[in-house]
C-alpha cells in the first residue's frame, strides 16, 4: 500500500510526524510537564474513538460526515503538533467517502505510527513532573 | 506571555470565560492558558451543553466553531441572543476565513485560528474584556443619566420625597417585592421605573400592566399570554408580560383590580417563578421583578375578601406610600420648572420662567389630580402663553381665580369700581354695578385682552364685546 500513501516524498519531510516544539512550549510555561502528559492522553482517547467513526463514514459513504469528522482530526493533529496525520485529514475532508478508502487506510497506519511516538516520548505513568523522555 | 500577563482588566475580576470546544485537548490547553493568566475558565464539551445551561452568562465566550453536535453559529446566535453584550470569540481552524467572516457577522467579537497559539487567544481575551468593561461603563452611565432623569421627576426638596429617594435607594439592589402606594396622578408608575432603572435589572425589559384596564376575562391571557387556539379569537400564540419582562421588572399597576381568579394564578407563578400560557401545558420558567402599585387601601381589600391575604403578603413586603401634591406644596415650584423645561420644547415654544403671582395661584390649588394635573396645567398654560413668563391669565381660569383673593386691594376712593368687588357686609351692590367691576378688574389684568378676559370671566369673546359697550367701559384699562 505504500504507493497508494497520499503524501510525496516531499511532503513526509515537510510534514513531521510529531513536532514537539508546541508541547515543550507549554511545558516551559507551565514549569512542569504533567500538563503535556494529560494533553497527550486526552488526544489519543480522542483522536481514536474519532478515528473509528472515520471507518464507519468511509463504509457508509456519508460525504458531509466524512467531512465534519476529518475536519476535527486535523484540528486535534494540528493542535498536538501531528502534522502529518493532519494534513492527511485535510486531504479526507476535501475527498468524497467513495474515494477515501486509500486515504483511510494512510491515516490509519500514521495514527498507528504516531501512537508509537507519542508513546516513547510520554511514556505511561510518567511522573508528572518527570522530564520528557527523548 | 509578555504584557498580556497584565491586561488593563483584572482577570480575577472578570466572570468566568466560556471554553465550548469538542476537542478535550484543545479545550484542556485553552483552559491552561487562561487559567495561567488568572482568568477563570468555563468548560462545555459541545453546543447543546451550551443550549441547555440557563446559569450565569460567561463573561466572554471562546466558540469552535466545528463542533459536533451543534453548529457553532446556532451556539453564537444563541449566546448573542442571552447577552447581546457578551464578546464572542470564534476558534476556526486556518483557511476557513468565509466562515469566520460569517461568524463576524453573527456577532463574533473576534477570531483564534487553529493550531491554537497562547498569546494570540490571550491577547483577544484581553482585548474582548477591555471592551466589555467599556460598553459597561457606557451603559452605567446611560443608567446614570436616566435614572437621574427619572429620579428628577418624581423627587422635590420635600420631606417626604426626600424620604421616598432614600426608601427607593433602599430596594434598588434587591428584588424585595415592593407595593407603590398613592393617590391618581402622584407618579406611581414613575417610581416602579426609578426601582427598575437604578437596579441590576436596568438593562433588561421594564413591562407595565394596567390591571384596572382590561377586562377580568383577559387578565390571564394578558399575563401570562396564550397559545394558539386557546379561545376564540386565539389565532395566534402571544407571550403575555410575564415573558416579556423576563430578566427585567413587571409593573402590576392597580393590582386591587385584579379578579381573584387571576389573583391564584398570579401567586401560584411567584411561588413557582414559572408560568402557563391559557391553553398550554408547558411550564415556563420566568425570571421577573415584580413591583406593584395601586390607589387602593389593599389591607383593607383583603379584609373585604375581595384581595388574597396571602397574595398581599408576598407583594407587600415593602411598601412605598407617594403622597399627595397637597401635602407637599412646597415642592410645586421644583416640578413647576422640571415642567417649563420639558414641555416648552414640545410645544415649541422658550417659555423660561413663571410669575410669582401665578405659582401662588398654583399653591392655593387643591390638586385632587395631582402630578399629572400639575402638568396638565402647566402644558395648557404654555399654550396659552405669549411671553417668556407664564402670567396669572395664562393659568386655567379656575386656578387663576384661586389668585383673586391675593390681589392687593387698592385704596378705597370714590368712584374707583376695582377697588373691592365685595362693599361691607351689609352694602348691596347692584348687579350691573358687580357685573362692570369684573369686566374692569378682568381687563387690567390680562392687560387690556379681551380675548383673555373672556375666558377668565367664563364668557364668550363676542358677549364681553357686548358687555363693555352697555356699560360703556373703556378696553383700555390697563
Amino acid at each position: 500500500m505504500t504507493e497508494h500513501l497520499p503524501l510525496a516524498a516531499g511532503d513526509e519531510a515537510t510534514f513531521a510526524r510529531f513536532n514537539p516544539a508546541r508541547m515543550e512550549e507549554i511545558a516551559e510555561q507551565a514549569g512542569s510537564h504533567a500538563i503535556v502528559y494529560e494533553l497527550v492522553g486526552l488526544f489519543l482517547g480522542d483522536v481514536e474513538a474519532r478515528m473509528r467513526d472515520l471507518a464507519i463514514t468511509v463504509h457508509s459513504g456519508n460525504d458531509e460526515q466524512l467531512e465534519r469528522i476529518s475536519h476535527s482530526i486535523k484540528g486535534s493533529c494540528a493542535n498536538l503538533g501531528a502534522e502529518r496525520m493532519a494534513e492527511l485529514a485535510r486531504l479526507i475532508e476535501l475527498c468524497p467517502a467513495s474515494g477515501a478508502g486509500d486515504l483511510l487506510h494512510a491515516i490509519q497506519q500514521e495514527f498507528a505510527a504516531l501512537k508509537l511516538v507519542l508513546h516513547q516520548t510520554y511514556p505511561e505513568g510518567a511522573p508528572s513532573d518527570a522530564p520528557t523522555p527523548r | 506571555m509578555g504584557d498580556l500577563a497584565h491586561p488593563k482588566v483584572s482577570p480575577s475580576q472578570l466572570g468566568p470565560i466560556a471554553i465550548v470546544e469538542d476537542d478535550p485537548a484543545a479545550r484542556r490547553m485553552m483552559r491552561f492558558w487562561l487559567e495561567q493568566a488568572g482568568y477563570r475558565a468555563k468548560e462545555y464539551t459541545g453546543g447543546r451543553e451550551v443550549l441547555e445551561d440557563d446559569g450565569e452568562v460567561p463573561a466572554i465566550a471562546c466558540v469552535d466553531l466545528g463542533l459536533g453536535d451543534v453548529p457553532g453559529l446556532k451556539v453564537l446566535q444563541h449566546l448573542h441572543a442571552r447577552d447581546a453584550e457578551l464578546p464572542l470569540i470564534v476558534v476556526t481552524a486556518q483557511r476557513e476565513v468565509e466562515t469566520a467572516v460569517e461568524a463576524m457577522r453573527a456577532g463574533a467579537y473576534d477570531y483564534v485560528t487553529k493550531p491554537l497559539d497562547g498569546n494570540r487567544l490571550l491577547h483577544a481575551i484581553a482585548r474582548a474584556s477591555e471592551r466589555r468593561e467599556l460598553v459597561r461603563n457606557v451603559h452605567r452611565l446611560e443608567s446614570a443619566l436616566t435614572e437621574r432623569d427619572v429620579l428628577g421627576s418624581i423627587i422635590g426638596h420635600s420631606p417626604a420625597m426626600r424620604e421616598l429617594a432614600h426608601q427607593v435607594e433602599r430596594v434598588l439592589e434587591s428584588d424585595v417585592a415592593v407595593c407603590v402606594f398613592g393617590e391618581s396622578g402622584t407618579g406611581k408608575e414613575l417610581v416602579a421605573r426609578a426601582i427598575h432603572s437604578g437596579g441590576p435589572r436596568r438593562r433588561q425589559p421594564f413591562v407595565a400592566i394596567n390591571c384596572a384596564g382590561i377586562p377580568e376575562s383577559l387578565q390571564e391571557s394578558e399575563l401570562f399570554g396564550h397559545e394558539r387556539g386557546a379561545f376564540t379569537g386565539a389565532t395566534h400564540m402571544r407571550r403575555g408580560r410575564f415573558e416579556q419582562a423576563h430578566g427585567g421588572t413587571l409593573l402590576l399597576d392597580e393590582l386591587g383590580e385584579m379578579s381573584l381568579a387571576t389573583q391564584a394564578s398570579l401567586l401560584r407563578t411567584l411561588q413557582e417563578k414559572t408560568i402557563r400560557r391559557v391553553g398550554g401545558s408547558a411550564d415556563i420558567p420566568v425570571d421577573v421583578r415584580i413591583v406593584c402599585a395601586t390607589h387602593r387601601n389593599l389591607k383593607a381589600e383583603v379584609e373585604a375578601g375581595r384581595f388574597r391575604e396571602d397574595l398581599y403578603f408576598r407583594l407587600v413586603v415593602y411598601p412605598i406610600m407617594l403622597p399627595p401634591l397637597r401635602d407637599r406644596k412646597e415642592d410645586i415650584p421644583l416640578l413647576v420648572g422640571n415642567f417649563l423645561q420639558r414641555l416648552s420644547e414640545d410645544v415649541g415654544r422658550e417659555v423660561k420662567s413663571i410669575a410669582p403671582e401665578a405659582l401662588e395661584a398654583l399653591s392655593r390649588h387643591h390638586w385632587p389630580g395631582n402630578v399629572r394635573e400639575l402638568q396638565n396645567v402647566v402644558h395648557r398654560s404654555l399654550l396659552a402663553c405669549r411671553s417668556e413668563t407664564i402670567t396669572l391669565s395664562d393659568l386655567p381660569p379656575d386656578i387663576y381665580r384661586l389668585a383673586l383673593p391675593s390681589i392687593p386691594p387698592r385704596p378705597a376712593k370714590s368712584g374707583d369700581a376695582l377697588s373691592v368687588l365685595e362693599g361691607p357686609e351689609d352694602e348691596v351692590i347692584p348687579l350691573r354695578e358687580l357685573e362692570r367691576r369684573a369686566i374692569q378688574r378682568a381687563l387690567r389684568v390680562t392687560r387690556g385682552s379681551v380675548s383673555k378676559a373672556a375666558k377668565l370671566l367664563g364668557i364668550g369673546r363676542a358677549t364681553l364685546y357686548r358687555r363693555i359697550a352697555s356699560l360703556e367701559l373703556s378696553q383700555d384699562v390697563a
